[in-house]
């Protein structure tokens, strides 16, 4: 025989053989116990099927198109068949053999399998009458047979994953509907959805792993193989407990491994469900809030804190219209209907905006006008917000007369109507608010009014806010400004305080403001000689501030021409003897510029003046810093010159030097000369040397720094 | 040849052409039908960034009031009587455990213990520990929570203050308010989302550097907004002399238009900042004065954060203008005073300290409280790590120092979904060791972040080839003390 020909036999043959077998299982099927290998070749049937599915789909081609693939049909679809059939033959062996193991409902699968044995029984069929030349027999069957292998495939699926399999993706009840805390049952959703999830694919109708279905109330209480799933008597070794606690790598540890595992907070939430007592109706509000299982449910709300709106979403080009610089809209949280709305920008505020968002308003729920200037009858507009939920009208200036306007807004909550000057009818028609959970009423006035409200509306949480004990506070200081503390004509201080309310007092004398000398403060002050300022401030309910000072010096003359004998030190040299007349006032910083220093030689200097003047005193502004060396001058002389007389010493003084260190000080050594044509005078501040004896430069050069001279 | 010659040319006429064509824009229009999104096309980060926040927030803002130096939390809100009782004895080398020294005290020869100068004592409902030189915060400790766990790794100051505000102790990380600006952005587009109020305080102050509120590797409209401690907190807002706002309107419109050629040439990201920032100042002109303006805030104000708040540069005064920076949507607000880093002389130290911050700090609360506006403000308190149970130098009765301690320090949280009357966490009774609920530094930013409704291991941003994020690799959130 041609080889073709041996083969076709074999083939053929085993047909007939496979079909033996499969009488056999069929016929005996209960009955029959298999060794364990040939559960392993049933367990191959998912991977076996593929195989027939595509050559009987390929054979039907070749047997209604012959030309299609361009070879020679006959021997072709004679190869092609036979195989396809011998596959199906095996293929329906190890499906009987697969269906020996537990772990499948007898009326689902019963439909599969005799569809399965229909494609292959008819199928030999077709074989036998294509061969036979029967041609049109062949072609009906060759249809039957498809049809059943879609059949089959389908049913066969549904075993696998379920009977939804196909169209579960469009099934819309997928999403639970969101419950809130308060009303959400223990079993059906908090349990019940975890189950779903993880459980129900191997546990349900048509797939009963275990026996056990898992899919309603009564099978989980019947159980399967092994007992109840939950037993109510002997709660701690229900069935589903011992399962889900054995280790992943135990092969009775549910779900298998390999399927998604239950999370810890998951395992967590059964554990506690089922040992307090597996209450399969009650809600969670009637639970021990303070048990494990509610801590964990807690979270499982806590993080849909999303409500759920029964109004639908504005769409995003309206929001996005809505939104300027000053006033933004936006969703309350990621996908929610509700809208929530702020206005920012007194300056830019426009009540009339306010109807910009009638076109949402179904959607808002939160509304801001925080410091935004409103009237009293803007309010009426706020009025058909219907959602509404969280108003905030602090500092906008409403009187609160028409708040009443408000009170149909069932879904208030919240109001906040802090730093408003609100009247007595305000308060008056707040009592009807009983569906406000928060009432803010900050305004240091009212304390009898609110705590009336307070007691109208008990289930309210009213906040009166910071209430003034009396405690009095001390004012800070008030502040000086002035252009130059040296001056020559006049000079203008300003005295000010951040208070507004506050009242200023002030000296010019030097002494201390209080009640007696003072004098009030009502615009600048202008100064024409020296002077030490003193001023505090002062206000009802507050305490009297400490006091600030400043010293002012008048400058009025100045030489024509002056030159110094000596220069400066050149580290302190300034601008020269410019600086001594420029006015401006060094301080206790000696490195500044303003300062001129004089170590090695003393200070000395003539002024000259054109024409002859008239001058009252002369004063020198120094510094001491002991710890810099920088000492009082040891002696000051001062000469003057006049119109008639020629060079006189006029005065020396020796000022008084300190006896150990002292803080930086500025120190003014003033000679009075009160002559009238006075046409130069010669000054000479001579620096200490040696230093004395405590000083730890002992012995050393001292310095002396000056940095103005007033001649008056 | 012929039949392959008529068939090359069929190839090329245009039937063939049309009909392919039509094919082609025929599929691309069943794709859009079918697949609406289709031509949206967003990158994967747009989409996360759109996302944003992950789930409903708690709190809507940030006020930080944190505390330079680190203040001892023992002299605040850890009550340890056991170290009054072991003066001068030596820290038990069982509790030490083996803690890393400061440079400053590895050279003591011993560890005397030394309690705390101050007495504490119960408020509250919660019977919270506090000690009495924080009376204001004693009056408010029922609107607060205070933690007493919280450790991080970081023993001296730059790398700590850096660990708590970007997440890692070297610096070049965004700090917590860039990460908040680039997630959530800001409420009130006329202020920056992040502004930053320094204040001295007379104890001995630490520096406190711009790294801290940098942008890091994020773009820079999300840097801190430094405000000068000044009558002017913004410098140069108003237009000079001359120039009105329409000018101002017409010469920014004018040198954007030039930045943008510019952008369009070499497509730098920063040149965008800077337009953008540019549009922000001009906005800031006219919301900064009204925001800033302290001297319109009724008596009863002024009186409850006290005098100081007039003066500004200080506390009192930056409190007061956190507020109303908050109050006006600017997302995140950090203060920062210094002066706590109490090495000696810490009794004479803290009063002072204390008296600084103690009113502004319970008034700020009490403030938002008032308004309403509490449960949408987080506002944080704290320093950067804790202070030794041990005494750094010879103790004297009324005179002692305490060192650095990262294991265990005091914060307290009010406001913005962290539950209220709460204390949380607990250290061992030489105040050394945390023995339950410890919160680590990043445990905390995870927590701020959940807070403000952002899940802090979905708000990355990829930059040198990984994803970076404000907690680094870790951090859990502390469900406890969430409402």
């Amino acid at each position: 025989m041609p080889k073709n020909q041996k083969i076709f036999a074999i083939l053929e043959n085993s047909l007939i053989a496979i079909n033996g077998l499969i009488l056999i299982l069929v016929i005996g099927q209960d009955h029959i116990q298999l060794p364990s290998f040939l559960e392993v070749v049933g367990r191959m049937h998912p991977l076996l099927l593929h195989f027939p599915i595509v050559m009987l789909f390929l054979a039907a081609l070749l047997f209604w198109f012959p030309d299609a693939l361009g070879v020679n049909s006959k021997n072709a679809m004679k190869w092609l068949l036979l195989s396809a059939l011998f596959f199906t033959g095996i293929t329906v062996l190890a499906g009987l053999f697969l269906s020996v193991e537990d772990g499948y409902v007898k009326e689902d699968f019963e439909n599969h399998q005799w569809t399965g044995l229909l494609v292959f029984w008819l199928g030999t069929l077709w074989y036998w009458f294509w061969a036979k030349e029967k041609l049109s027999i062949a072609k009906g069957l060759s249809l039957v047979v498809l049809a059943l292998v879609l059949a089959t495939g389908h049913l066969g699926a549904s075993l696998t994953h379920g009977e939804d399999f196909l169209f579960a993706p469009l099934k819309s009840d997928r999403a639970l509907p969101q419950v809130s805390f308060e009303e959400a049952l223990a079993f059906d959703h908090v349990i019940k959805p975890i189950l779903d999830q993880k459980c129900i694919s191997c546990h349900k109708a048509g797939k009963v792993k275990g026996e056990l279905r898992m899919d309603e109330v009564q099978y989980i209480l019947k159980g399967g193989e092994t007992g109840p799933a939950i037993d109510m008597q002997d709660l701690e070794n229900s069935q589903i407990l011992i399962h889900i606690l054995y280790p992943l790598e135990d092969e009775f540890h549910m779900p298998p491994k390999g399927k998604p595992q239950l999370s810890e907070t998951e395992l967590a939430l059964i554990q506690s469900w089922i040992l307090d007592s597996a209450h399969f109706e009650k809600k969670l509000t009637a639970y021990n809030l303070e048990s494990e299982f509610i801590a964990l449910a807690k979270e499982k709300f806590a993080s849909q804190e999303s409500k759920t709106y029964s109004f639908e979403a504005a769409s995003t080009k309206t929001i996005a219209g809505l939104n300027n610089d000053y006033r933004k809209v936006m969703a309350t949280y990621p996908d929610s209907p509700g809208l929530r709305v702020t206005f920012f920008g007194k300056n830019q505020f426009d009540p009339s905006t306010i109807d910009d968002l009638k076109k949402v308003k179904d959607q808002v729920v939160e509304l801001n006008f925080q410091n935004m200037p409103l009237k009293d009858g803007d309010l009426q507009k706020i009025a058909n917000y219907p959602n509404l939920e969280v108003l905030n009208l602090n500092f906008t200036g409403i009187e609160g007369n028409n708040l009443g306007e408000l009170k149909n807004l069932k879904n208030l909550t919240h109001l906040s109507l802090s730093g408003n000057p609100l009247s007595e009818a305000a308060f008056e028609s707040l009592k009807d608010f009983s569906q406000l959970k928060n009432l803010y009423v900050w305004t240091n006035k009212n304390t009898d009014a609110i705590a009336s409200l307070k007691s109208q509306l008990p289930d309210t949480n009213i906040e009166g806010g910071f209430q003034d004990d009396g405690t009095l506070y001390q004012l800070n200081a008030p502040q000086i400004e002035f252009e130059k503390s040296i001056f020559t004509d006049k000079a203008e201080v300003t005295l000010k305080h951040p208070i507004g309310s506050v009242k200023i007092f002030y000296t010019l004398d030097n002494t201390m403001p209080d009640s007696s000398n003072h004098q009030l403060y009502s615009g600048p002050i202008s100064l024409d000689k020296n002077t030490t300022l003193r001023a505090r401030a002062f206000a009802d309910g507050w305490l009297g501030s400490t006091e600030k000072q400043a010293v002012f010096f008048r400058s009025k003359i100045q030489p024509d021409s002056y030159k110094l004998t000596f220069p400066p030190s050149e580290s302190y040299k300034g601008k020269g003897a410019l600086t001594l007349f420029d006015l401006d006032k060094g301080d206790d910083d000696f490195f500044t510029g303003k300062w001129l220093g004089f170590q090695d030689t003393p200070f000395e200097i003539q002024m000259d003046f054109k024409s002859p003047q008239r001058i009252q005193n002369i004063a020198f502004s120094t510094l001491a810093a002991e710890g810099s060396y920088i000492f009082p001058p040891s002696k000051v002389e001062v000469w003057i010159k006049t119109q008639n007389t020629d060079w006189k010493l006029l005065d020396t003084q020796n000022p008084e030097q300190p006896t150990g260190n002292r803080d930086r000080i500025l120190q003014m050594y003033e000679t009075n000369i009160n002559q009238s044509d006075v046409t130069a005078i010669k000054a000479k501040l001579t620096p200490v040397y040696p230093l004395p004896k405590w000083h730890p430069g002992a012995g050393n050069k001292g310095w002396v720094f000056i940095d103005e001279i007033l001649i008056n | 040849m012929e039949k392959e010659q008529s068939e090359y040319g069929l190839n090329e006429n245009r039937r063939k052409f049309l009909s392919k064509v039509s094919l082609g824009i025929g599929s691309l229009a069943l794709g859009s039908l079918l697949i609406p999104d289709l031509f949206k096309g967003k990158s994967g980060e747009d989409a996360l960034m759109e996302a944003l926040p992950h789930f409903a927030p708690k709190a809507k803002r940030v006020i930080y009031l944190f505390q330079n130096g680190a203040p001892s939390q023992l002299e605040t809100f850890d009550y340890k009587p056991l170290l009054n009782q072991q003066v001068g004895q030596e820290l038990p080398d069982s509790i030490r455990a083996g803690q890393r020294l400061t440079g400053m005290t590895a050279g003591q020869s011993s560890f005397p213990l030394v309690g705390s100068f101050f007495k504490f004592n119960q408020y509250g409902e919660s019977r919270a520990w506090i000690s009495e030189a924080f009376p204001y915060t004693s009056k408010v400790v029922d609107d607060i929570c205070i933690i007493k766990s919280m450790h991080t790794e970081a023993i001296n100051h730059d790398p700590a203050l850096t660990f708590f505000q970007t997440g890692a102790q070297v610096g070049n990380r965004p700090s917590m308010g860039a990460w908040l600006s680039y997630g959530l952005g800001s409420e009130n587009s006329n202020l920056p989302s992040f502004c930053v109020l320094l204040s001295r305080g007379k104890g001995n102050g630490q520096g406190v550097y711009s790294k801290l509120w940098t942008n890091g590797f994020l773009d820079s409209v999300h840097q801190g907004v430094q405000f000068s401690a000044s009558e002017d907190p913004v410098l140069y807002l108003k237009d000079p002399k001359g120039m009105n706002r329409e000018d101002r309107r017409r010469m920014l419109d004018k040198l954007a238009e030039l930045n943008n050629l510019n952008y369009e040439t070499f497509g730098d990201p920063e040149i965008q900042a800077k337009v953008q920032q540019y549009e922000m100042a001009f906005r800031m002109q006219t919301a900064v004065p009204e925001v800033t303006d302290i001297k319109s805030e009724p008596d009863s104000i002024i009186k409850m954060y006290g005098p100081d708040c007039l003066i500004p540069g200080t506390y009192a005064a930056n409190c007061l203008l956190a507020r109303k920076l908050s109050e006006n949507g600017v997302r995140f607000v950090q203060l920062y005073h210094q002066g706590w880093d109490a090495h000696d002389n810490l009794p004479n130290q803290m009063v002072g300290q204390a008296k600084d911050v103690d009113q502004a700090s319970a008034a700020l609360i009490t403030d938002l409280k008032q308004r309403g506006l509490l449960d949408e403000t987080l506002v944080i308190w704290g320093g950067e790590f804790g202070r030794t149970n041990y005494c750094q130098g010879k103790i004297q009765v009324d005179n002692y120092g305490r060192d650095h301690h990262p294991r265990a320090f005091s914060i307290w949280m009010a406001g913005g979904g962290v539950k209220s009357g709460m204390v949380y966490g607990e250290t061992d009774e030489f105040g050394y060791n945390i023995v339950e609920n410890p919160v680590h530094v990043h445990d905390f930013q995870a927590t701020i972040l959940h807070l403000m409704g952002i899940d802090h291991e979905r708000l990355t941003y990829k930059h040198l080839g990984r994803r970076y994020r404000l907690t680094d690799v870790h951090g859990k959130v502390v469900k406890d003390i969430l409402v």
